[in-house]
């Protein structure tokens, strides 16, 4: 059973690994540091569940903001490649914060995968789509000359990302096969 | 009191939205300047390679920009057209010297596409083609077909024309800014209105223009006439007739030879018929021969 949540920069920066990298890392960061903002405000804002999405809203949007700015700045071929999928990561945080438990460790959970799940569709990606990773060419020029480029397509990524959902979906049958297995016994 | 519950929320809201505002400007305050140098140098990578600059100046936004080396002084323009091609618009980057000579030009640059037919206009691509207008002044940026010195690409002529023709339009707009904003004062004594000058040759012959309109242009010649050199300087206007003539330098004998400085004689040369001196043969024909051909020398700048 998966969450599929957060797929837009799935699809639209993943072609390469840098770009993968990237914008995990951004969405990780602002993930962490949403959390433990709104761990410090939680004290004094429980009651009204109306302030918090505020309070979320406003808190995710200026991080990401943060992190755009700095990101021009300090990356500008970077910016310039995610162009608006770094504003994307407000919405995102707000999503992927919902459903969670509002604890940090949690939040470090969820930044982690989707930091390992973004990076291994971004290396499928560019290795079978263009033959490179991480810009130096590791596949034969024959394999270069006309390589799948499916994959460098949004259909591609979906494809990849239909494997990835297949994995963890037999993971959990077997995990549920142990436990009904260990209820029998 | 009942009514805490409620108002704390709000004021721990208020004061997130504070915050934010702070953090926010803050971060844009601190890097705004170096987040634009970042950004102009890669979207100047595009201009360095038509000209050989240390950075560039806007002068109008994504259109010229003024080349200046590393002690803030102009070696030239650059400027981007987009010329009806055969297709669709041909985004042409062209970079100019101070001399008017055409220092490179890029076609269909970083992230431009071209809309040319495939294999025949897209052939303006070949690095041979751009690598030609190198060298060359603005009058002769023109198909060797239509009288100047560009190959175009066979069968692609139209393609190859609009290229010429934007390059071209781009020269005569924008030439104005390569003016050397020392002025240069005496020019106006020949040229009367003439603002700012673009060299031609150092020191020896200028454009003459007005804002961005080109007046004319002023060129200094020599010759030796009874006694010693007399240097001249001449203006002539766009219709290749001389505007101005001034005598700046001649030590030739008083009351003779010195009659080359009076308007009588200075005067004929604006008729186009210009007379020696009676008495001063030697000096006034030697004028008359110098300018004469000097305006032969000098005449194709203005065509």
């Amino acid at each position: 059973m998966c969450w599929l949540l957060g797929l837009c920069p799935v699809l639209a920066v993943t072609t390469s690994t840098i770009n993968s990298i990237a914008i995990s890392a951004v969405f990780f960061i602002v993930l962490v540091m949403t959390k433990l903002a709104m761990a410090v405000t939680r004290k004094w804002t429980d009651p009204g569940a109306g302030i918090t999405v505020f309070l979320l809203l406003i808190i995710s949007s200026t991080l990401t903001a943060t992190a755009d700015m700095g990101t021009k700045t300090f990356f500008p071929d970077l910016h310039i490649s995610l162009g608006i999928y770094l504003s994307l990561i407000a919405v995102n945080c707000m999503i992927i914060s919902r459903p969670n438990k509002r604890t940090i460790t949690d939040a470090l959970k969820t930044g982690l995968g989707y930091v390992v799940i973004i990076v291994i569709i971004g290396i499928a990606r560019e290795v079978l789509g263009k033959g490179t990773l991480l810009g130096d060419t590791i596949l034969g020029s024959g394999f270069r000359a006309s390589p799948v480029s499916f994959f460098i397509l949004p259909s591609g990524a979906f494809l990849v990302m239909a494997f990835i959902i297949a994995f963890i979906n037999s993971h959990h049958g077997q995990r549920k096969l142990q436990e009904q297995n260990r209820g029998k016994t | 009191m009942k009514l805490s519950g409620k108002v704390i929320p709000l004021i721990m809201l208020a004061a997130v939205i504070c915050l934010s505002i702070f953090v926010l400007s803050f971060v844009y305050a601190f890097t705004e300047a170096p987040a634009d140098t970042a950004a102009n140098r890669i979207a100047f990578a595009d201009l360095h390679r038509v000209i050989d600059a240390y950075d560039f100046v806007s002068i109008r936004p994504d259109t010229v920009w003024q080349a200046v080396d590393s002690t803030k002084n102009p070696v030239g323009i650059v400027f981007r057209l987009f010329p009806k091609g055969y297709a669709g618009k041909i985004p042409v980057t062209a970079g100019i010297d101070l001399a008017g000579i055409i220092t490179g030009i890029t076609i269909a640059g970083q992230g431009e596409i071209l809309k040319e037919t495939r294999g025949l206009g897209s052939r303006i691509l070949e690095p041979w083609f751009a690598e030609q207008f190198k060298g060359k002044s603005e009058y002769q940026v023109k198909l060797k077909k239509d009288g100047g010195d560009i190959d175009a690409i066979t069968g692609a002529t139209v393609s190859s024309r609009a290229v010429c023709n934007g390059i071209n339009k781009g020269t005569a707009a924008f030439k104005c800014f390569l003016a050397d904003t020392t002025k240069k004062g005496f020019i106006s004594k020949v040229l009367p209105d003439a603002g700012q000058t673009i060299d031609i040759i150092k020191d020896t012959a200028w454009y003459a223009l007005r804002g961005c309109d080109t007046l004319g242009i002023a060129f200094v010649g020599f010759c030796f006439g009874y006694l010693d050199t007399i240097s001249f300087l001449v203006g002539v206007g766009r219709d290749s007739n001389i505007t101005g003539i001034e005598i700046q330098q001649s030590q030739e004998t008083e009351g003779m030879g010195e009659l080359i400085r009076e308007s009588e004689f200075l005067d004929k040369f604006k008729q186009g018929k210009p007379e020696a001196i009676t008495g001063a043969t030697i000096s006034s024909s030697a004028v008359i021969k110098a300018v004469d051909e000097a305006m032969k020398r000098f005449i194709v700048y203005i065509k």
